[in-house]
């Protein structure tokens, strides 16, 4: 599968036909919605934190400049540095000039979407700079040489046979299925790392602004060890997740682990600025724009709000067949049918908000209200408005349906021969075939009394 | 309604912490019968004010050490980032937390509000796991595979 939105409709005709794939991918996404489930139906207040952090997350992106200020007042205050990179290049080349000051060698990573838009390990590996990704999701996803199929879980789409024969191949450990013994595995290769480590590197849930604090969600400890041990931090992070106060960052806890894993809680939620004992030396945070402003200025600024919890790809039924790689962008689904588009232009991406059948259930499932069928449909109509890429055979078409639905004795002509021809008529599907039309129209029986 | 303590208890178990609930005359016969088979010298116990060191911390088969507070609702425990004391938590194969009953608050946000919530803090609910292969659950991730809280009851 090709690594570029625009290669979505090849990936998914490659995708369709691999049922291991499918298997794996729906056996997870399932069992993640139904303890999600179980959670909002014994929480009697969900739909009041559902519309608390919906309110919330709108309020960041109204005032988001407000809000980005006093967070960069409060952070600096507590000696933190606060840079600012308009796009992923500049962000990278932020990260590489710190990690070159500081002389820094070895870097431990976190799980975080955006470095995968920054593509930010082989970047660093790529100058020389041996960048280890410490989640076991994305360790597995790095010796792999694959990109995570999964906002929350990047390995989603491989089974434990596979996962298996890779540590046993890449690490030189004894063949194990066993799901503890293959977790052994990365934990004792990565706890020297962690060690061995100058500089750090996460993502952040959430900043907030009244605190300056730094907030990181997490299960494994990977984070709390990356973050932790080395001498240097730097967190990336787009601009659009700062939240006004430490209530609202509560509130919107109620919801993330929930949506994004069916807990109540995540193992591990850290509070971090500067001045943590036996922690980092330097703490730098990086808040990157990379088309979010150009969104948050659009009618589809609130794709904005989200939090990245990945239950639109859980419930979405074409994520669940065509699985995460299908896309070819760093965030697929309903949220990244509608960001990958909106982060870059409408061209970019130009086929994946159709990958859609719009039937709501990402709607309905999102923690912060973001309606992404009516973003969704935005999208297709800036794709079909763009006139330097039009698909030209598409337009033909729908021009001559709405000539035909203005003109219905043009219609009736085209109908009257439909219903002579012998055979079915094809309309590009191999899968799928219309049924013969009825000899008499539904009208004309109407017309000679066949329903009185 | 249960008392915070009954559903702290509930929510810690059900996230697989294993609570004692004990008077505080017991505290030291729960921690020897817990560290019962584990040589002396791995075991850590911040408690008696020893000076950190991560990497040695980081071999301890055990690390005992006390909590800044609890979250009922949720089961979770949270560490001051500001004291060194947040590694023992951290680095060693087990970790035992030692809870006093009324540092417990209701639920995150009224411990956030409370004049204890310190700037940098780590919530843990729960030894550390991934579910990153199929979905199956595995303790000990990277962090302590087994959490046990000594709840101090009034």
């Amino acid at each position: 599968m090709d690594f570029s939105p625009k290669a979505i409709k090849k990936n998914f005709a490659e995708s369709l036909r691999d049922l291991t794939l499918r298997k794996n991918l729906t056996k997870a996404t399932t069992h993640t919605i139904d303890k999600r489930n179980a959670i909002k139906v014994s929480s009697p207040e969900w739909d009041h934190w559902r519309d608390a952090g919906a309110k919330s997350r709108r309020e960041s992106l109204l005032h988001l400049d407000r809000y980005l200020t006093q967070f960069t007042e409060q952070f600096q205050q507590l000696g933190g540095e606060v840079i600012h990179a308009a796009t992923t290049e500049e962000a990278r080349q932020k990260v590489l000039q710190i990690i070159q000051e500081e002389q820094g060698r070895i870097v431990v990573k976190a799980k975080s979407m955006v470095t995968e838009e920054l593509a930010l390990a082989t970047f660093l590996n790529d100058h020389g700079i041996e960048t280890w990704e410490t989640d076991l999701g994305e360790f597995i996803i790095q010796l792999a040489g694959e990109h995570p199929s999964h906002i929350t879980a990047p390995a989603i789409h491989k089974n434990r046979l596979q996962i298996a024969k890779l540590l046993h191949e890449k690490l030189g450990q004894p063949y194990s299925e066993d799901p503890v013994v293959l977790t052994g595995y990365a934990r004792q290769f990565l706890r020297e790392k962690y060690f061995a480590a100058d500089v750090g590197i996460s993502g952040a849930n959430f900043i907030i602004a009244e605190t300056g604090q730094i907030i990181l969600v997490e299960n494994e400890a990977n984070i709390r060890l990356s973050t932790v041990l080395p001498r240097v931090h730097i967190a990336i992070t787009g601009i659009e997740k700062v939240v006004p106060t430490r209530i609202d960052f509560a509130n919107l806890m109620r919801l993330l682990p929930a949506s994004a894993t069916g807990q109540k809680m995540a193992g591990y939620v850290s509070a971090l600025t500067p001045g943590i004992s036996g922690g980092p030396k330097r703490q730098v945070i990086i808040l990157l724009d990379a088309g979010r402003r150009q969104m948050l200025y659009s009618p589809k600024w609130e794709m904005l709000a989200c939090i990245r919890c990945g239950a639109c790809l859980n419930i979405c039924p074409i994520f669940n067949r065509g699985g995460g790689h299908a896309y070819g962008s760093v965030y697929p689904g309903p949220m990244g049918a509608v960001l990958t588009p909106g982060l870059t232009s409408a061209h970019a991406a130009p086929d994946h908000a159709f990958a859609s059948s719009l039937c709501g259930a990402c709607v309905d499932i999102c923690p912060v209200k973001i309606p992404l069928t009516k973003l969704l449909v935005q999208t297709r109509k800036e794709v079909v408005e763009d006139k330097n890429h039009r698909h030209l055979g598409e337009a033909a078409l729908w021009n001559s349906w709405a000539f035909l639905m203005r003109h219905p004795q043009v219609l009736q002509f085209f109908r009257t021969i439909g219903s002579k021809l012998p055979y079915r008529i094809p309309w590009g599907s191999k899968s799928r075939r219309l049924p013969r039309m009825a000899e008499k129209t539904f009208l004309s029986q109407v017309r000679h009394g066949q329903f009185d | 309604m249960a008392s915070l303590t009954e559903q702290f208890i509930i929510e810690a178990e059900a996230v697989h912490s294993v609570v004692h609930a004990i008077r505080r005359e017991a505290l030291e016969e729960t921690i020897r019968l817990l560290v019962e088979n584990v040589a002396p010298e791995k075991i850590f116990r911040s408690t008696l004010g020893l000076r950190i060191d991560r990497s040695s911390l980081a071999k301890m088969e055990i690390g005992i050490s006390t909590m800044l507070a609890g979250i009922a609702d949720t089961g979770s425990l949270v560490v001051d980032l500001s004291s060194p004391d947040h590694l023992v938590s951290l680095l060693p194969t087990r970790h035992i937390a030692i809870l006093h009953e009324s540092n417990l608050y209701a639920t995150l946000s009224e411990f956030l509000m409370s004049p204890a919530a310190p700037l940098r803090y780590t919530q843990i609910t729960g030894p550390s796991k991934t579910a990153d292969i199929e979905k199956i659950l595995v303790y000990g991730a990277h962090g302590p595979v087994r959490l046990d809280i000594v709840l101090i009851q009034n």
